[in-house]
């Protein structure tokens, strides 16, 4: 058993050696109790074991990407794929700012970092897959009944967040920066929430009703995911923003 | 196979809906709107002013196709002497920036959220008929903006606010002000116009405990504000601040309350209202004391200063005066007028009562 893990793992991290040097942490999986409700599902959900990032892919690793797919760069990149602000940030067409290298990227719309995870044989972590994790602060697998750690997550998406700092330490699952200074991309992003003002236009649908605070969300006391799910419901898969990044996941094969 | 195919599908809708869509909606309603212009002339662009300032009124007898633009800025101010809160604001202040247009205008409404955001926000105004009040065609990112238009259909003062989830907190944090739609005949003419609206704040740290304050879900959902006040910060009107008129002058204050959770007994303390336009509406009560200000309403209230003075404006849900800081002065300056009001004229002890005998 332990073998075979371990052989998984070194697939995993050997796959692609030419664009990522990126680790991945083997996520064992088990069942979890997401935040949010899905269509008839009361948020309850089996995380089959995966792999994530250690940490958001950073400018650099996106650079390298975007070297070996120049369709991918600021000045080819069709508009129908990314918007107007797609790495704005960058000095050049195909380069950061040298003090931002190894920064996570932002200004990455959904199309790029889903391209960017199939380019080393990866993918985008579902929402639950990511919410599972980054439940974990660094001594708990799931630290989300602590009101003292739902009160620190509020800071999230900002430079006050508890994994806002480079050096900020490793989550029980061994991954730097869920709760970072950006937000971070999810495969299923889109299905989260169903439309933008979220407060009844569609005909009393329970799960979109009046701000989705109290009845779409098992834990109405937990707005820092709120708040999360609530930036992500509002991209468009070409939207890229100053302070939305990504990281890939893998599945089990 | 299925995930190639899933996958130029999505593609294949994105063009369909993500660009054509909106693409032949801008062209038709463009030329819808070419056609209303044409009877409201050259568009105006609205003044907007900041509290406790009120934009001068519209002054037109006729309506126009106005322009408003206004940016959402989230930032740390003083929200009492010593202690900061992250606001999130609409145009910088709390309340946001006072709107004034008037009955019958189209308004065009821009809404820009700040690069340096770390959340979308939107705008629900209550003087718009129409789908979530702007909320939906309002959706705004960090960094980007947006635009809709309405008809300001009736008259009244409306309060606006943010409607992104979660609505408690971006209200919490600051996100309401107020629209004024002026009645076709434009308000009675007084000489003080003044914006005060009332907000109730919820921090982890007790009342007065300095530093950086974050927001408490658990004091918002049990309704138990640490801070509640007048334009945002303990001491916004007062002091230096005040708010000022002369003996013999007639004020209209416009008063708000965002909530989110309290309604507010407002009072002006030593004046009788002449005039209170309840709930923001259309008829007034007179001669009255302390008006209701529903979370989420508003009033007009009006009333001639007869006398100088310092007259203090509060909730008169007392405690939340002296303890909680929704204090402010209108401070009156003027010849007295005794035959009005003399101020103190004796002091002295008044006779013991009569002895009982030894």
């Amino acid at each position: 058993m332990l073998t075979s893990t371990t052989l998984w793992f070194v697939l995993l991290a050997t796959s692609s050696p030419a664009t990522s040097q990126a680790t991945y942490m083997e996520i064992p999986g088990a069942a979890f109790r997401s935040t949010i409700r899905h269509e008839g599902n009361d948020g309850n959900r089996v995380v089959a074991d995966f792999a994530l990032m250690q940490r958001a892919v950073s400018n650099r690793e996106f650079q390298a990407f975007v070297q070996q797919h120049p369709h991918w760069r600021r000045d080819r990149v069709p508009a129908l794929f990314a918007d107007s602000g797609y790495l704005l940030h960058w000095r050049a067409a195909g380069a950061p700012e040298p003090l931002d290298a190894d920064r996570p990227v932002t200004r990455v719309s959904w199309f790029a970092v889903d391209a960017y995870c199939k380019a080393q044989q990866a993918r985008l972590p579902d929402w639950a897959e990511w919410e599972y994790v980054a439940a974990a602060d660094t001594q708990r697998h799931d630290a989300r009944h602590d009101p003292a750690w739902r009160k620190r997550l509020f800071a999230d998406g900002t430079a006050r967040a508890v994994d806002a700092a480079g050096d900020s330490p490793a989550n029980a699952y061994g991954v730097h920066g869920l709760h970072g200074a950006s937000w971070e991309w999810v495969g299923d992003f889109s299905t989260l929430l169903g439309d933008s003002d979220k407060r009844g236009a569609d005909d009393g649908d329970r799960l979109q009703f009046c701000g989705a605070t109290g009845l779409s969300f098992n834990n109405r006391d937990d707005y820092a995911a709120l708040k999360r799910v609530a930036l992500l419901s509002a991209m468009q898969p070409r939207s890229t923003l100053g302070n939305l990044g990504f990281r890939c996941a893998r599945s089990r094969p | 196979m299925s995930r190639v195919s899933h996958h130029l599908l999505f593609h294949a809708l994105v063009c369909a809906f993500g660009v054509g869509a909106p693409v032949a909606i801008a062209a038709s309603s463009r030329a819808a709107a070419n056609h209303a212009d044409a009877t409201l002339g050259e568009p105006i662009k609205a003044v907007l002013t900041s509290p406790p300032m009120v934009p001068p009124p519209t002054n037109r007898t006729a309506p126009a196709k106005v322009i408003v633009e206004l940016e959402v800025v989230e930032k740390e101010m003083p929200i009492s002497t010593g202690v900061t809160y992250n606001f999130w604001t609409f145009g910088g202040t709390v309340p946001g920036s006072f709107i004034r247009v008037r009955q019958g205008d189209t308004v065009e409404f821009n809404l820009k959220n700040a690069h340096d955001s770390h959340m979308p926000h939107n705008i629900d105004l209550h003087a718009v008929t129409g789908t979530g009040g702007g909320a939906e065609a309002t959706l705004t990112l960090p960094g980007h903006q947006t635009k809709f238009t309405f008809k300001a259909l009736n008259p009244g003062l409306y309060v606006y606010h943010c409607a992104m989830p979660p609505v408690g907190m971006h209200i919490a944090n600051g996100m309401y002000g107020l629209i004024l739609v002026e009645p076709s005949q434009g308000l009675p003419k007084v000489d003080k116009e003044y914006y005060v609206m009332q907000g109730d704040f919820y921090t982890e740290g007790k009342y007065g405990e300095p530093g950086l304050q974050p927001f408490s879900l658990e004091k918002a959902i049990d309704e138990h504000p640490t801070y509640v006040l007048f334009n945002g910060a303990e001491g916004s009107l007062t002091g230096d601040k005040a708010l000022a008129a002369k003996a013999g002058e007639t004020v209209r204050l416009f008063v708000g309350n965002g909530g989110p959770n309290l309604v507010s007994s407002f009072h002006v303390i030593g004046e009788i209202f002449d005039k209170v336009y309840t709930e923001g509406g259309s008829k007034y009560q007179e001669n009255v004391q302390t008006t209701l200000v529903p979370a989420g309403g508003s009033a007009m209230i009006e009333f001639k200063t007869d006398v100088p003075g310092n007259y203090i404006l509060v909730d008169h849900s007392i405690f939340r005066t002296f303890h909680k800081g929704t204090l402010g002065i209108l401070k009156v300056d003027g010849e007295k007028d005794a035959s009005i009001y003399t101020g103190q004229q004796s002091n002295q002890e008044y006779s013991p009562p009569a002895s009982s005998g030894h």
